[in-house]
């Protein structure tokens, strides 16, 4: 019985690690703890942020108290991180807090945060003078003699919340809506892979290259074939990020929206087009795969590896990263892969602005399917051109 | 259109598997290849089928260029590879209209292929099943109906009844050479089995370890010998033997 058992295990052992290319394989966790300890250290967030404070009505007791908690006192309303009106309520303390972003990156979660401790603490330092100074009794107003009103501006699209209320709704909305673009085009990709290395297995894809059917038809009826499942994966895609957009980012309120009630159409409409480039692109990427391996084992090692591309945007966006805030290689390496634009955009859906890369994306997609395919042409016409030791056969030129 | 095959060699890296096979096939004869495991058979079809370019050497149907026009001699020709497979959630119905849509010029091209392939096939009504519920003798026979429905001048079957039993072998050999001779078409087959090749084959050729040892008709190659078995063992003899015991 021992001895069978050690048999099997042996067999199997034997048959998976005596091919050179599953290694290949073990190496992908080393690449994704590289990727995500460096996207880690990028997305980070700095451990001092200079925050800008403007105090609409000059009271030199905040103004003073805000120096020490090493805020700067702005002289202009604009270009101020936030900006504080202060109005009376029976004693109370109002403070209105406007906080002003361009963009959902680590800078500004850093200085929302800042913002709000130094505020929370005000709350307290307040009380104190209260007691001090004026001997005020009212046990109401002692324990909160502050109380805050918050509107965050992305863009000049207005939210009546905190900013930390606003980025937690994001680090929400932006791990669901990559993590599930990131398993469609995993899926995709294996789908085109299977597509053609099943028919490798089964032999069919001999009878196929023995057919009068050019290689580009081959090639492109796969495309399509891929393409239509990519479309239907898509729509899947879509519904369910309607619904959970739905049940989850309507909380922020219907500001400036389009008929869907949690985004703005156009930014909807673009959205879509770049997640059907991406897992077009994605199906090309398998293709290639299923023409590089002869059977769906080593067709998993190439389709574990292409995992890192497609991470790396995922991981960055879910960190907290922003393309405005990366530089130097690391943003060319960002900018190059599909997936990013796509992912890049479903922070729009709550900063409801457009940054433009979108453009870029469409492009950087189109332009990389099309090589990645031009790729899988040499390869399928090359399946003999490959082969071709003896450099004086002349080259089929009719292909 | 006769097929002639002229010095091939093909060599995958370091291991010769063809080096210089030459023969010649006849129209409305059935060709077969005989050899061990090993002896570079399926090379040889490969090659012949398009799906592999060789080294060197030539292969020509009639006129047309099979190495280096490849697609004009694919409208000619069909290949059954060794062991082909199909698509598991097809029906045999489909198989053969696809093949169809890619073979046919005109509908009713079309229609004659699919009526012409279903007669082959001979599977009633498990035609129109997916094919993951087919034996492995139904696939083999629905692929072979696939490859001679269109009724190719030249049709390449490797080891056409490999694992089939003695029943369905002797359809498949009758399917076969009906085919060649109603169509005035040439068939090469490949196999390891001398008893199958004599009933079947019209011509032989003995390949060993990627040369041809010898062709001609099986008379020829019979000579005063009693069986091909032992033809091939005196041919054979002086070079490493790997033959199997033959199936069937
Ligand atoms: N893809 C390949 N890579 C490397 N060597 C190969 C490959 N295919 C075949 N060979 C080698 O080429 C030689 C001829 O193989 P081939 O498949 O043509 O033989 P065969 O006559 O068809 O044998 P069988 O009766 O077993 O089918 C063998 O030595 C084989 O090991
Ligand atoms: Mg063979």
């Amino acid at each position: 019985m021992k001895g069978k058992v050690r048999g099997l295990i042996k067999k199997d052992l034997l048959d998976v690690l005596r091919d050179p290319k599953v290694y290949v394989g073990f190496f992908l966790p080393l690449l994704i703890f590289a990727a995500f300890g460096f996207i880690s250290a990028v997305t980070a967030p700095p451990s001092t942020v200079p925050l800008s404070v403007y105090v609409s009505k000059n009271w030199s007791f905040l103004d003073s108290y805000l120096i020490t908690q090493g805020a700067k006192i702005s002289s202009s309303p604009f270009n101020s991180d936030a900006i504080i009106s202060i109005s009376n309520n029976s004693n109370f303390l109002i403070l209105h807090v406007t906080f002003n972003m361009k963009d959902i990156n680590q800078i500004y979660y850093a200085k929302a945060e800042a913002l709000n401790y130094v505020l929370n603490n005000f709350q307290s330092y307040y009380r104190n003078y209260l007691l001090k100074k004026a001997g005020v009794a009212d046990f109401k107003i002692i324990s909160n003699p502050v109380n805050y009103s918050f509107i965050t501006n992305i863009n000049n699209v207005t939210y009546p919340f905190n900013p930390i209320y606003i980025f937690e709704m994001t680090q929400v909305e932006e791990f669901v809506a990559p993590t599930i673009l990131f398993a469609l085009c995993i899926g995709m990709a294996e789908m085109s892979a299977t597509l053609i290395t099943v028919e490798q297995e089964e032999k069919t894809f001999e009878v196929l290259l023995s057919m009068p059917i050019k290689r580009y038809e081959i090639l492109v009826s796969k495309i399509i074939a891929s393409f239509v499942i990519s479309i239907l994966s898509s729509i899947f895609y879509l519904v369910g990020l309607v619904i959970f957009s739905n049940e989850y980012l309507s909380l922020l309120g219907d500001v400036q929206t389009g008929p869907l009630v949690f985004v703005n159409t156009t930014i909807f409409l673009i959205f879509v087009l770049l997640l059907i480039i991406s897992t077009i692109f994605s199906s090309s990427l398998g293709i290639l795969i299923g023409l590089l391996s002869k059977d769906l084992r080593i067709a998993n090692v190439y389709l574990g590896l292409i995992t890192v591309p497609i991470l790396i945007p995922t991981l960055f966006f879910i960190a907290g990263g922003s393309l405005s805030y990366v530089s130097g290689p690391f943003k060319i390496l960002l900018l190059l892969l599909p997936p990013t634009y796509a992912i890049e955009i479903t922070r729009a859906f709550i900063t409801r602005y457009l940054t433009g890369y979108w453009i870029l994306g469409i492009i950087v997609g189109l332009v990389e399917t099309l090589i990645i395919l031009y790729i899988s042409s040499l390869i399928i016409n090359g399946t003999r051109l490959r082969l071709l030791k003896n450099k004086k056969v002349k080259e089929d030129k009719t292909n | 259109m006769p097929l002639y095959v002229k010095e091939l060699f093909k060599a995958y890296g370091k291991i010769i598997a063809v080096r210089g096979i030459s023969f010649n096939a006849k129209e409305g004869k059935v060709f077969g290849l005989l050899g061990p495991n090993g002896a570079g058979k399926t090379t040889t079809l490969k090659i012949i089928s398009t799906v592999l370019k060789p080294d060197s050497g030539n292969v020509f149907l009639n006129e047309v260029d099979i190495v280096n026009r490849p697609e004009t001699a694919r409208e000619y020709i069909s290949y059954v590879p060794e062991d082909v497979g199909t698509y598991r959630n097809l029906t045999g119905y489909e198989h053969l209209t696809f093949a169809a849509t890619v073979y046919a010029k005109n509908k009713e091209e079309y229609n004659e292929f699919l009526e012409e392939g279903i007669r082959i096939a001979d599977l009633g009504n498990k035609i129109y099943e997916k094919t993951k519920s087919y034996s492995k003798g139904m696939k083999r026979r629905l692929q072979i109906a696939r490859a001679l429905m269109v009724k190719p001048r030249l049709a390449i079957l490797d080891e056409p009844t490999a694992g089939i039993d003695v029943f369905h072998a002797i359809n498949i050999r009758n399917v076969i050479k009906d085919f060649a001779a109603k169509n005035s078409s040439i068939v090469i087959v490949s196999s390891h089995n001398m008893f199958e090749v004599e009933k079947l084959c019209d011509e032989i050729g003995i390949i060993n370890q990627g040369v041809l040892l010898k062709a001609g008709s099986v008379k020829e190659i019979k000579g005063d010998s009693q069986d091909l078995e032992e033809v091939f063992m005196k041919l054979a003899s002086g070079t490493q033997l790997s033959s199997e015991k033959s199936e069937v």
